[in-house]
C-alpha cells in the first residue's frame, strides 16, 4: 500500500511518461488505500439488499423479499450517474513557474494536468460525464462532458498538450464559461487564481448563479507561498515578460502577508458562495485532491 | 589647506571600493522568472524606495569614511579663522632666532639688551605644549644653528639658551632668517614659526636681498633696545707698518659716535699702560718708541661707555732691530745721509749704511745685509755679479739706481735679475722731467699719501734717464712725465727669491737733484722698509672671523698652537710644504676680540708671534635701529611685532593654522558607528511560510 501511495507524490508521478498511466495509479492507489469501494450509490444495477430505515424511499423497498420475509428491505443498485463535471485548467503563463529547477519537479501546470487526468479517470469510472475547459487570457480548449472509456484518452491527450500560454484573465473567462456551460453540473477549477480576487469571486458566483457545483483547486507553488528569495532580485513576469527589482529580504514579510490575504479572501469568498476551496501547492499528493472531489461527489 | 601627508592622499582610491562593490553587487542581481509580477507590483513599494535610498546613504557614508581616515591621516592643516573653531591648535615649530651680535651687549636700565633676549627666548619656550618642538639661532654675521635639526626636547632648546654667550660679531638678519626657513621646511608640524629677538641694528639689513619667505611660516619680530648713542674705536691706524727699534712711531686710534661724558683713551703696550689722552673729536694719537726688537702688542681702550665691548681695540707691531744696507757706487754718500741723516757716528740709528767698494764686494758676506744698494755703477767684475746673484737667489734685495755712468749694454747683457731692459739714455728737453704717476698704495709711498707729502714728489728734476722696457712680470711703481719708468721692481718667479728695485735715476747731481730735495730721506728709508717687510709677517691686524695666514720658511716641528684671546690653546692647520719649501700656518677661529699668540717649535726652539683681532664697528657699533616698517617691508606679510610684555602663550597659540585630523578621524569613527545600525536594518529574516 505504502508502495502505490508513493504514486501519489506528484514529483514521482513526474518520473512516469504517460499521464494516463499516472492518472490510473493516481486513482487506483487512492482507491486502495481507502479500502472502500468508491462505486457506491444509487445505480440501475442491483448491488445488495438493507434493511429498510425510515427516510428510505418507498419506491426502493423489495416487496419480493417482504412476500417472502415479511421485512422491509430496500435494494441498492449501482448508480448510474449524470453528473456532467467540467475541468477547467488554468494555462496560464504564470502556471508555468515551478520554483525548484529541478528535472523532477513540476510547474504548477504540471500538477494541475495531473490533477485533472486523475480527476477524469476517477469520473469516468464513476460513469460521469467529464469536459475539459483550457483557458488563458480566453478560452483556448473545449471539450464537452462525454461518457466513456475512450473519452479518456481525448482529455488526456489535450492535457499533454496543454503549455503555459499568455496572460491570464480569469473572470471574463468564467463568465464566458458560465454562459456557455448551459447544462448545471461540477465545475472544477484548476488555477492559481492570480488574479484580482473581487472579479474571480465574482466570475464563480457566476457559475453558482447557473446552479453548478464548483470546486475550486487553488494551485501555488511552495515559493509562492514561503518567497524563499533574499537579497537584491529582478523578478521576470512570465506571463508578461515584465521586469521588477526587487530587494526580496524587505518584500517578504509584505509579500507574505498579502499572499495570507490572497488565499483567506479566496477561502471566505468560496465559503460564501457554497464553492469548494482548496488551496494545493504542488508538493501536495493528489489524494487530496481526490478526496475533496469525492466527498462533494457524495453530496 | 596644507596637507602634511600628501602621499597618504592616494589612499582616497580606496573610497571607490564600496562603490565598486555597490555596483557589482548591482551586476549580481538574480533574475528569477515568477509567476506574476502583478502581485509583487501591489505590494508598498515604498519600503524599497526608501531600502534603495537608504543603500545609497550608506554607500556615501561608507565612502565618506574611507576619504575621512585618509584625510585624517594625511593630515590637513586649515589656515582660516574659523578652522581654529574647527581644530585644535596645531602642532608647532618654533625657530628662535636670537641676535648675539656685540651690539646686543649694550646695557641699559633693565640688563644688557642680550639678557633681556634671553629671558624672552626661556619665555617663548615655556609657551609651548607638548608635540611641539623647536630649535635655535644664533644671529650674527655668520649664524651659528645651534640645533640642526629641529627638536623636541625643549630643555635642551633652554639649557642652550641659558649657555649662550655674546658673540664679537656684526649682524646678517638674512643668513639667519635662511637657515631658519630651512630648518622649518623639515618639520611636519603645520604651525611654523620664527621668533626674532633683536635690536635689529641697520646694519644688520645691508646685505638684505629680496626673497619669498614661505608662506606657512609665521615670523614674530620681537625688538630688544632701540637707537642709542656709542662711541667705539673704528680703527688704530700704526704710522708705519713696521716700527724701528727707537724710531718713534704714531698710533692712532680713529673714533666714531658719540657719548655723554668726557672720554679717557689708553694706551697699553705689552700688557702695560704706556699713555692716556683726553679725546676731542674723532682721533686720538699716541706716540710710542719701542726700543726692543720683535713682536709687540698693544690696546687703545676708551672710557667704557653702555657698549664696552667697541671702546678697545687691539694692535700687533713688528718692531725690527738695526737694518744694515750695503750701499757702493759714485755718489753713496748721498745715500748714506738719506738712510741715516745722523751720520756714521750714530752707531744706534735703525737703518745703518754701510759703505764698500766694488772689488769689496765679491768677498763681502752679503747675507748679513738687509739690501745691497748699487748708487750708478758702471759696471761690476764677474765674481761681484756671482756674489750679487747668490745673494738675490737667497733671498737678498738689491737696489739699483742707473744713472750716466751705467753702462747699458753691460747692464742687460749681465745683471739678468734686472727688472727691465736699458734703451738709449735720453736727456729731457727743454731741461728736465718730473715724477708725474706713482703706485699710491704701494707700501714705499705709504708716507706720501697726504696731499703735503705727496707734492714733495713730484719735486725732483730729473735731467736725464734711460729709456726703459720693463722686463715680463716687472712692476712699474713710478713713472716720469711722458709715460717713461722712473722706479720698478722685479716680479718675484719664486716666493724664495728677493726683491729688486731699480731707481731710473740716481743721485748725480747731473742726472738729478732728488738728492738735494725732502722725499729723498723718506724714500730711501720706505725703501728698505719695504724690502725688509717681505720677510715678515706683515698682516698681524685681523677683524673677527678673518682667517690668519702666515708662511713659514723654516722647519716647523708640529701644528703649531694658538692661544685666543680668552686663554683657550687650538692647534692651526699647518699645510704641507710648496715646491719651495714654504709651508703655510691657517687659523679661522678668530672669533673674539684680543691678542691671539701663536706659538711652534722651529728645529727645537720655540717660535713665538702674535697678532691682533677686533671687531668690525662698520655698521655694528652704531646702534641706529631699523624702522619697523622698513623691518616688515623686508620679511613680509606674515611677519608682526610683538611687544616683550605680550603674552608668548597667546603668540604662539594664535595660529591660523588647525589641524584637524583628529576631529576627522573622531567623525569617520561616529560615522562607523552609524554605519552598522543603519547597514543591518534590514537583516535577512528567517523564511517564514504562510501557513
Amino acid at each position: 500500500m505504502n508502495e502505490k501511495r508513493t504514486y501519489l507524490d506528484p514529483n514521482a508521478l513526474s518520473r512516469i511518461a504517460g499521464m494516463e498511466v499516472a492518472a490510473r495509479l493516481v486513482v487506483e492507489g487512492f482507491i486502495s488505500g481507502m479500502h472502500k469501494s468508491p462505486y457506491q450509490g444509487f445505480s440501475v444495477e442491483f448491488v445488495e439488499h438493507r434493511q429498510y430505515m425510515p427516510g428510505d424511499e418507498i419506491r426502493y423497498i423489495d416487496w419480493k423479499v417482504y412476500g417472502k420475509s415479511d421485512r422491509y428491505y430496500i435494494k441498492k443498485f449501482e448508480e448510474d450517474t449524470n453528473l456532467r463535471s467540467y475541468l477547467v485548467l488554468d494555462t496560464s503563463g504564470s502556471m508555468g513557474f515551478k520554483s525548484d529547477k529541478s528535472s523532477n519537479s513540476i510547474t504548477k501546470l504540471e500538477y494541475g494536468c495531473y490533477l485533472a487526468a486523475s480527476l477524469t479517470y476517477l469520473m469516468l469510472k464513476q460513469r460521469d460525464s467529464v469536459g475539459l475547459v483550457t483557458f488563458d487570457d480566453r478560452l483556448e480548449t473545449y471539450i464537452p462532458p462525454r461518457n466513456g472509456p475512450s473519452h479518456l484518452h481525448v482529455i488526456i491527450s489535450e492535457l499533454e498538450k496543454s503549455l503555459p500560454g499568455k496572460e491570464t484573465n480569469i473572470s471574463t473567462t468564467f463568465h464566458e464559461l458560465a454562459q456557455r456551460i448551459v447544462r448545471r453540473g461540477l465545475v472544477i477549477i484548476i488555477s492559481d487564481l492570480l488574479d484580482d480576487p473581487e472579479q474571480v469571486l465574482k466570475s464563480l458566483k457566476h457559475f453558482r448563479h447557473k446552479k453548478h457545483e464548483v470546486i475550486v483547486f487553488h494551485i501555488l507553488d511552495p515559493a509562492e507561498l514561503t518567497f524563499p528569495f533574499d537579497g537584491s532580485v529582478m523578478f521576470k513576469d512570465m506571463e508578461t515578460q515584465r521586469q521588477l527589482p526587487v530587494e526580496a529580504d524587505l518584500l517578504k514579510d509584505e509579500y507574505l502577508r498579502k499572499m495570507k490575504l490572497l488565499i483567506s479572501e479566496y477561502k471566505n469568498g468560496c465559503n460564501a458562495s457554497s464553492i469548494d476551496y482548496v488551496q494545493m501547492d504542488t508538493s501536495v499528493p493528489f489524494d487530496y485532491a481526490l478526496s475533496i472531489y469525492l466527498s462533494k461527489r457524495k453530496k | 589647506m596644507n596637507l602634511l601627508n600628501p602621499l597618504l592622499l592616494i589612499g582616497i582610491i580606496a573610497a571607490g571600493i564600496p562603490l565598486l562593490i555597490h555596483l557589482w553587487s548591482r551586476r549580481q542581481t538574480k533574475t528569477v522568472d515568477f509567476s506574476s509580477i502583478k502581485f509583487l507590483a501591489s505590494l508598498n513599494l515604498k519600503k524599497i524606495r526608501k531600502f534603495r535610498l537608504q543603500q545609497i546613504l550608506i554607500l556615501i557614508l561608507r565612502m565618506l569614511i574611507i576619504i575621512l581616515i585618509v584625510l585624517g591621516l594625511a593630515r590637513p592643516v586649515f589656515k582660516s579663522k574659523w578652522a581654529m573653531a574647527a581644530g585644535e591648535r596645531a602642532k608647532t615649530s618654533v625657530v628662535i632666532i636670537l641676535d648675539n651680535s656685540y651690539s646686543m651687549s649694550y646695557s641699559g636700565l633693565q640688563g644688557t639688551r642680550f639678557d633681556i633676549a634671553k629671558d624672552a627666548s626661556l619665555r617663548i619656550l615655556d609657551s609651548l605644549h607638548t608635540g611641539d618642538n623647536a630649535s635655535l639661532i644664533l644671529m650674527s654675521d655668520i649664524p651659528d644653528v645651534v640645533f640642526k635639526h629641529i627638536t623636541s626636547d625643549i630643555q635642551q632648546v633652554k639649557d642652550a639658551i641659558k649657555n649662550t654667550r655674546i658673540s664679537h660679531k656684526g649682524t646678517s638678519v638674512q643668513l639667519s632668517m635662511l637657515e631658519a626657513y630651512s630648518l622649518l621646511k623639515e618639520s611636519k608640524n603645520p604651525q611654523k614659526r620664527i621668533y626674532l629677538l633683536s635690536d635689529l641694528g641697520e646694519n644688520g639689513w645691508q646685505d638684505w636681498k629680496e626673497q619669498t619667505i614661505p608662506d606657512d611660516i609665521e615670523i614674530s619680530i620681537i625688538r630688544i633696545g632701540e637707537n642709542a648713542d656709542n662711541r667705539a674705536i673704528e680703527n688704530i691706524i700704526l704710522s708705519s707698518e713696521f716700527a724701528g727699534t727707537g724710531v718713534p712711531i704714531q698710533i692712532t686710534a680713529k673714533l666714531k659716535g658719540t657719548s655723554e661724558g668726557q672720554v679717557i683713551a689708553e694706551l697699553f703696550v705689552d700688557g702695560e699702560k704706556k699713555g692716556q689722552a683726553s679725546v676731542i673729536g674723532n682721533t686720538v694719537s699716541f706716540t710710542y718708541v719701542f726700543l726692543k726688537p720683535g713682536t709687540h702688542t698693544g690696546e687703545v681702550l676708551l672710557t667704557p661707555d653702555r657698549l664696552p665691548l667697541d671702546d678697545s681695540r687691539y694692535f700687533a707691531i713688528d718692531v725690527l732691530g738695526q737694518l744694515k744696507v750695503l750701499v757702493t757706487g759714485d755718489y753713496k754718500s748721498y745715500v748714506n745721509l738719506a738712510l741715516n741723516p745722523g751720520g756714521a757716528s750714530d752707531t744706534g740709528a735703525f737703518i745703518m749704511p754701510v759703505n764698500a767698494s766694488i772689488e769689496e764686494l765679491s768677498t763681502a758676506s752679503l747675507d748679513k745685509y738687509s739690501a745691497v744698494m748699487l748708487v750708478d755703477v758702471a759696471r761690476l767684475p764677474d765674481n761681484v755679479v756671482r756674489n750679487l746673484r747668490d745673494f738675490y737667489l737667497g733671498g737678498g734685495n738689491i737696489v739699483i739706481f742707473v744713472g750716466k755712468s751705467a753702462d747699458r749694454d753691460w747692464y742687460n747683457n749681465n745683471l739678468s735679475f734686472l727688472p727691465a731692459s736699458l734703451g738709449s739714455r735720453a736727456t729731457f728737453t727743454p731741461k728736465f722731467t718730473r715724477i708725474s704717476r706713482w703706485d699710491d698704495n704701494h707700501p714705499i709711498f705709504s708716507v706720501f699719501r697726504d696731499e703735503g707729502t705727496a707734492n714733495t714728489l713730484r719735486t725732483p728734476e730729473i735731467y736725464s734717464a734711460f729709456a726703459i722696457t720693463p722686463k715680463p712680470g716687472a712692476n712699474v711703481i713710478s713713472s716720469f712725465e711722458k709715460n717713461i719708468p722712473a722706479i720698478l721692481e722685479n716680479g718675484s718667479s719664486k716666493e724664495k727669491t728677493g726683491k729688486v728695485i731699480m731707481y731710473n735715476f740716481s743721485p748725480d747731481p747731473q742726472v738729478s737733484d732728488v738728492a738735494l730735495r725732502p722725499m729723498f730721506l723718506p724714500l730711501m728709508q720706505q725703501t728698505v722698509l719695504y724690502l725688509v717687510s717681505k720677510d715678515h709677517n706683515s698682516y698681524k691686524n685681523l677683524l673677527v672671523g678673518d682667517i690668519y695666514s702666515q708662511n713659514v720658511y723654516d722647519k716647523v716641528d708640529s701644528a703649531p698652537t694658538i692661544t685666543d684671546s680668552e686663554g683657550n690653546g687650538i692647534l692651526a692647520n699647518l699645510s704641507e710644504s710648496n715646491q719651495a719649501g714654504i709651508r703655510k700656518i691657517g687659523f679661522d677661529s678668530t672669533q673674539h676680540s684680543g691678542i691671539y699668540k701663536i706659538e711652534f717649535k722651529s728645529v727645537g726652539i720655540i717660535q713665538r708671534d702674535y697678532f691682533a683681532v677686533n671687531l668690525n664697528t662698520t655698521g655694528e657699533s652704531d646702534l641706529k635701529s631699523a624702522k619697523d616698517e622698513d623691518v616688515t617691508a623686508k620679511l613680509g606679510k606674515q611677519a608682526r611685532f610683538v611687544s616683550l610684555n605680550e603674552s608668548f602663550e597667546k603668540i604662539t597659540s594664535e595660529t591660523k593654522s588647525s589641524d584637524v585630523s583628529s576631529r576627522l578621524l573622531i567623525i569617520a569613527l561616529i560615522l562607523m558607528l552609524l554605519e552598522v545600525p543603519l547597514a543591518n536594518r534590514y537583516k535577512v529574516k528567517e523564511p517564514q511560510d504562510v501557513a
